[in-house]
């Protein structure tokens, strides 16, 4: 997670008294996240424009009058109107939310592999689309869990509250993912990192 | 007394998500408990690997565009309506 040297509370603080560079700064740190979130759940890339825009409305309305709630955190909050908005958009056109990863380049494009050579470029690749490939493998309770606690940075509490189950539910579930990923990767001879793993 | 942890508390310790107190005597239970120390090697092994992939997506200039001018142009008297 990225360290910043002014933190998102003194940004809202900011904001809140009138420093429109403050929420400038708040959205450029967030979007990217939030918007992977949003695209994640509805696999659209216009509907997760305007729902990231739709968030932000509420954002931006709730600080500007007063309501923001200061105990809680920035992010998470915003994560969490992201996805009621989200989930509210399968409501609406009464379809079920599935949480698939994308097997398109479209949603791995900020891979970054600059200082490699085209042939370790090409085995990072393929190793890349083979984990998301075993990732979309996983049964679904467990590759929901997985998803939104690694990539939509949401606490094992705040996961058990989106999907309606206990914390220890969402912890097994989590479990059951990492060891059966593990074993995917054995099969296909996906390495460890031997810092963590030394043989 | 040692405090008998489970192996989902492996995932909470691997996640970062205990105090700095539990996670202190979760670590001394680690060190005498070969089926703990076992699941953190294998939960934090894929962990690390599936911290390397990157799923980012970038919404349009024009999006954040519309977000930066609703927030300049806001009234709350019509928010409120």
């Amino acid at each position: 997670m990225k360290k910043y040297t002014v933190s998102d509370s003194k940004l809202v603080s900011l904001y809140k008294e009138g420093h429109e560079e403050a929420f400038e700064q708040l959205v450029g740190r967030h979007k990217n996240k939030i918007f992977t979130a949003i695209y994640m759940i509805v696999k659209d890339e216009c509907i997760a424009e305007d729902i990231l825009q739709e968030t932000f409305i509420k954002v931006v309305n709730t600080i500007k009058s007063g309501r923001y709630n200061e105990e809680g955190k920035f992010l998470p909050w915003v994560m969490r109107i992201a996805h009621n908005l989200s989930i509210d958009h399968f409501r609406k056109a009464r379809r079920y939310p599935t949480i698939i990863m994308e097997d398109g380049h479209n949603v791995f494009n900020t891979l970054d592999f600059s200082e490699d050579s085209a042939e370790s470029i090409q085995i990072k690749k393929d190793t890349h689309t083979l984990l998301r490939q075993l990732i979309k493998e996983l049964p679904e309770a467990q590759r929901q869990v997985l998803t939104m606690r690694h990539y939509m940075d949401m606490s094992f509490k705040e996961i058990a509250d989106a999907t309606g189950v206990s914390i220890n539910t969402a912890l097994g579930r989590m479990r059951y993912a990492l060891i059966n990923l593990r074993k995917k990767m054995q099969k296909h001879n996906i390495a460890y990192d031997p810092n963590i793993y030394p043989r | 007394m040692i405090q008998t942890f489970t192996l989902d508390d492996v995932v909470r310790y691997t996640y970062e998500e205990m105090s700095a107190e539990e996670a202190q005597r979760f670590e001394e239970a680690l060190c005498l408990d070969s089926e703990l120390m076992d699941m953190f090697h294998q939960l934090h092994s894929v962990k690390s690997r599936l911290e390397n992939i990157s799923i980012e997506k970038e919404p349009s200039r024009q999006t954040v565009n519309n977000i930066l001018a609703y927030s300049k142009t806001f009234d709350i008297r019509v928010a409120e309506e």
